[in-house]
């Protein structure tokens, strides 16, 4: 077993046993393709969805009713941009990124920490999530989870069998995301600082970290955890009313009960879109937070399935663009912005299903919110990066082969 | 470059699993929630989504029988407030104690911030809606009043109908199937703060309004029945009483009054009933004649007025010789009476009561009829023949009493009594039209005949002359039965009655007239009351009185050659403004030339800033027809005070001053 370890590799000798598994391996080309396909497709149902669940909160909110339509898709152009450019740039010259990126985002957090940036951070719904930048409004928590998918990736490269050590691998990697986790938290918004430290924490496990460690550090954080989720009363009344849903109606059991009535009332095939009750100030948030429950209440559960095959989909040709890596830095890569995206859809639509907690977790590709948009199609030009560059490897390696002996 | 590994590929793949079965668990979760419990969350989903919005029907209207509305709808707004929605309870303060009349408390508890809905006790005119919308917080709610425009009058009839809809008493109770209609109602989708969605009405069912009942009332006679009926009652000191007018050729009812204890109650002229006393006398000659017992000259010795029959003294108010049989009724000799009945089996006795309608409910469409009382032949005891022949040991109701005068007066027809003439639907449609409906025939034409004809010389020669009216002949008889309180009978008090028709020849009116525990006798009590009502109910051209008929139907018309009929002898009785002159009374046109048609002019008297019944009693009194537009006091009147207009004039009075 340890004699598989990565240090094998270390002087870029070619493994040669593998070296035949490994062409076969080697993405065939059309992965990079799926994901653009995928990501095109669920960036599309986003819009759609997105005029049918905001036009009638916008209309409440004295707004045009397509207002959130048009910023949504003025983010979606954006992102398009950011994916195509993501996709033709080369991944490996985002190692050395790692750590500006993360002293970046680490700086915008800390900024919008300070009671002086209240102007360029405003406090909204008891929290300041937002940070205005000139003409553009970024929510440095969506970017700090892509940039520090990609510093992990970088840092576990470099460590390599380090890893498997508590104080010279995990803990500093543990630095890095407790101080950026902790300046989330301090926001405060505690379900995207657990979110990354996840992420983060799914990376290292794929680049080898022991799992008794993750076990250890999760016993060590729970009477933490406790701590701050009895500290917020509406943490504990979320995790409460998850426990007994029947208990407060009124409350925040209200907001699942309510996603809950919208998805069931779908039905098989849905009320049609556009067709939707539930969002005429039944459920918070439906262009956001609740989307799927109101994606399921005009779709039916045929929708939510399509929606569940996307991402599964999604995460099947991700991790097989992580298994025809070129190199370990793509393979952590494209097994942390494919969790990026799978795992927050997941969870998101765990939360509507009320099988996970209340959270403020949005849809990838879906959910109102441009910082999101932009940093989840990022992610997807990251991995078709990751896939472009194995490909073109698999076909000089074909030619050698082809050439050789 | 480092390169993945085996570990990492293990990772890799363990992940992925995980991943794909935590996609699966969701599309389980999702087929569960949408699929398996789709019925029970949609549920749900209607019960929050969907309103069902009452939609109240517009109860019919009650109309007398020339169409004038007593019981209809108006309606109310009712005010209620959320006062966390209150957006400036200063100014909504100020403007509820302004436009609503509120006072500081009312408004204090209206915006009392600890409560969530408050919903103020009034109901308000429709104006308040135009002063009140777009205050935040203030919610208003339509509602439909029953509304009387004519106050109290014939209350006892219509009976009362609760704020919520729901009949309660008297004829709203008793034709409320009629009345009612059925409430629609619309499916509304509404928003999470419970306002409805424009737009979005899923279904409705209009509300089907309630049919128009159209009765057999007349409300002018109506009033005047009303008001003499008060009068009297006061000036006797009596307990209460009834007066019944009915129409004895289609048993239509055409006025009817009750009163107990100064109040107005129920219509007790079909619930309570009493001891007739002499008024039951008629129907045992009824039945002697039609059997061929007694002939109207068979002669009777009447003892010089007492008799004994077993331990019971049977005795007469004057003592009286040998009578004729006609003589026993007019003079209501009770020795005669019970020396003739006993001529009768006891069966054949019983029958002719019964088969006049009494102990049987007439089916009218009041609720709670009673059907008074008369025991069976085979309950009867050695002295019972006796009491019923002069009328004891049996109750009636006035109504009861009222129908079968009604039987000696159009020849012997029992008429089942009518007081709704028709239903008509909201549009003017002829649901339902009754006629005259026959019970039975109790007696032959004849004998009903020969019955009428010593009544009306009753009323000419015997106890009830104080009935008299003039040269119109007035059919009846007096009755005085002892009040019969606690068990016994009182020597003091008495329920004094009197029943009849008018004109005798060819009657157009049955009534009946009946003070409850009064001090004098029916013929100083009752009668001189039904020849008040006569007298004005003559002078109101709208009553249904065919004035022409009546003309014709005066035996000797012009005595002195004058062109009218002199009506002094029937000026007003003391419970009516006298009237001013004498009463003329116009003919129709193409009356035989023998009528001739007469005219005067005198001038319109004054009654504006009179209430509407005094107004309406002194203008049928003068000769007028009255018409009224709105409520409350005399505001103004066309033509105008003073004006030379000819009697019979129809006056229209504009109500709504106040005084």
């Amino acid at each position: 077993m340890a004699r598989w370890g990565p240090w094998k590799w270390r002087g870029g000798e070619p493994d040669r046993p593998r070296a035949v598994e490994d062409l076969s391996r080697l993405g065939s080309g059309w992965e990079s393709g799926a994901v653009f396909a995928l990501t095109a497709l669920l960036v599309s149902v986003g819009l759609v969805t997105m005029y049918s669940s905001s036009a009638v909160m916008a209309q409440g909110q004295g707004l045009v009713p397509h207002h959130y339509l048009l910023r949504q898709m003025s983010g979606a152009l954006l992102g398009m941009v950011a994916l195509l450019m993501a996709a033709q740039m080369d991944y490996r010259r985002l190692r050395p990124l790692a750590w500006p990126l993360v002293g970046v985002v680490v700086v915008m957090l800390f900024i919008m920490l300070l009671p002086a940036a209240s102007s360029i951070a405003p406090e909204a719904k008891g929290a300041r999530r937002w940070l205005l930048l000139g003409p553009v409004t970024v929510q440095p928590s969506e970017v700090a989870k892509l940039a520090v998918i990609v510093w992990t990736a970088a840092l576990v490269v470099k460590k390599q069998d380090r890893l498997r050590s508590l104080s010279r691998g995990l803990a500093p990697l543990l630095v890095v995301w407790g101080l950026v986790a902790g300046l989330i938290l301090l926001q405060p918004d505690l379900s995207t600082a657990l979110l990354l430290v996840g992420l983060a924490g799914l990376v290292a496990f794929a680049g080898g970290a022991r799992p008794a460690h993750f076990v250890v550090l999760v016993l060590a954080a729970l009477p933490f955890l406790w701590g701050q989720v009895a500290k917020a009363g509406y943490r504990m009344e979320r995790l409460l009313t998850f426990l007994d849903p029947r208990a407060d109606l009124a409350d925040m059991g209200y907001q699942i009960n309510q996603s809950l009535i919208a998805l069931g009332s779908g039905g098989l095939v849905g009320q049609g879109l556009g067709r939707g009750q539930q969002k005429f100030g039944f459920l918070p948030e439906p262009h956001n937070d609740f989307i799927l429950a109101m994606i399921g209440e005009e779709w039916g559960f045929l929708g939510v399935a399509a929606l569940l095959v996307l991402f599964t989909t999604f995460a099947l040709v991700g991790y097989r663009i992580a298994r025809g890596a070129a190199d370990l830095f793509g393979f952590l890569l494209a097994v942390g912005v494919t969790n990026l995206v799978v795992v927050q859809a997941f969870l998101h639509i765990g939360v509507n299903l009320a099988l996970v907690p209340a959270t403020g977790v949005t849809l990838p590709f879906i959910s109102y919110g441009r910082s999101s948009l932009v940093v989840c199609l990022a992610a997807a030009g990251i991995l078709m990066s990751v896939g472009r560059v194995s490909d073109q490897r698999g076909r000089a390696l074909a030619r050698v082969r082809g050439a050789g002996p | 470059m480092s390169q993945p590994g085996a570990l990492h590929v293990r990772r890799r793949r363990l992940l992925l699993v995980g991943l794909v079965l935590v996609g699966l668990v969701l599309m389980v979760r999702g087929f569960q929630v949408q699929v398996v419990q789709a019925a029970e969350w949609e549920a749900r989903a209607a019960r929050q989504h969907r309103e069902r919005v009452s939609l109240p029907a517009a109860r019919g209207v009650i109309y007398d029988r020339n169409g004038i509305p007593l019981a209809t709808n108006r309606e109310r707004i009712r005010v209620a407030v959320a006062p966390s929605e209150v957006s400036d309870p200063e100014s909504t303060g100020r403007r509820l104690r302004e436009v609503l009349g509120l006072d500081a408390a009312g408004v204090r508890r209206a915006l009392d911030p600890g409560r969530r809905w408050v919903l103020l006790p009034g109901r308000y005119e429709p104006s308040v809606r135009s002063e009140l919308t777009g205050l935040a917080g203030i919610y208003l709610e339509r509602e439909l009043e029953r509304f009387h425009p004519h106050g109290s009058l014939a209350r006892e009839l219509l009976g009362a109908v609760a704020a919520d809809g729901r009949a309660l008493s008297g004829l709203e109770y008793g034709l409320d199937e009629v009345l009612r209609g059925s409430d629609g109602y619309a499916v509304v989708r509404r928003d999470g703060r419970g306002d409805p969605i424009p737009g979005a009405l899923l279904t409705v069912v209009e509300p089907r309004p309630g049919n128009d009942v159209h009765l057999t009332l007349d409300l002018g006679l109506q009033a005047i029945a009303e008001q003499a009926l008060a009068g009297a009652i006061a000036e006797q000191n009596a307990a209460g009483g009834d007066l019944i007018y009915a129409d004895p050729r289609s048993g239509e009812v055409l006025a009817a009054a009750s009163r107990r204890d100064g109040r107005v109650q129920h219509w007790r002229g079909v619930t309570d009933p009493y001891e007739p006393g002499s008024t039951l006398k008629p129907f045992v000659l009824a039945a002697l004649l039609e059997r061929g017992l007694a002939t109207l000259e068979d002669t009777v010795f009447a003892e010089r007025g007492w008799m004994q029959r077993g331990r019971r003294t049977i005795r007469d108010v004057t003592s009286h010789g040998w009578l004729t049989v006609a003589e026993v009724l007019q003079l209501s000799s009770n020795v005669g009476m019970v020396k003739l009945s006993e001529r009768l089996d006891w069966h054949a006795h019983y029958e002719v009561l019964r088969d006049f309608g009494f102990g049987t409910p007439t089916g009218v469409a009041y609720p709670s009829e009673s059907g008074g009382r008369l025991t069976r032949p085979d309950g009867w005891s050695a002295y019972s023949q006796a009491s019923l022949a002069m009328g004891y040991e049996i109750s009636v109701t006035p109504l009861q009493m009222t129908m079968a005068y009604g039987a000696l007066a159009n020849g012997g027809r029992l008429l089942e009594p009518r007081l709704v003439r028709e239903v008509r639907s909201q549009e003017g449609r002829l649901v339902e039209r009754w006629g005259p409906s026959e019970v039975r025939r109790p007696v032959r034409t004849e004998t009903a005949a020969m019955v009428a004809g010593v009544l009306a010389d009753a009323v000419q020669d015997g106890t009830g002359r104080q009935a008299r009216f003039g040269d119109f002949g007035v059919a009846g008889k007096t009755g005085t039965a002892r009040a019969f309180e606690h068990g016994r009978y009182r020597h003091d008090a008495y329920t004094a009655s009197f029943a009849g028709f008018f004109p005798a020849r060819d009657p157009q009116m049955v009534f009946l007239v009946k003070l409850d525990r009064g001090g004098q006798y029916g013929g100083a009590v009752a009668a001189p009351l039904t020849r008040t009502t006569l007298a004005a109910a003559m002078a109101a051209r709208a009553t249904p009185l065919d004035r022409r008929a009546v003309a014709l139907s005066i035996p000797d018309p012009g005595t002195d050659g004058s062109a009218g009929w002199d009506m002094d002898a029937a000026r007003p009785g003391p419970w009516l403004p006298p009237a001013p002159g004498p009463f003329v009374f116009q003919l129709a046109a193409g009356a035989p030339e023998e009528a001739v048609v007469v005219s005067e002019r005198v001038p319109l008297p004054n009654v504006v800033g009179s209430s509407a019944r005094e107004a309406a009693a002194e203008l049928h009194a003068a000769g007028y027809r009255v018409v009224l537009d709105g409520v409350g006091t005399v505001r103004s009147m066309v033509p105008r005070a003073g004006s030379a207009a000819e009697r019979g004039t129809l006056v229209r009075l504009t109500l709504g001053g106040s005084r």
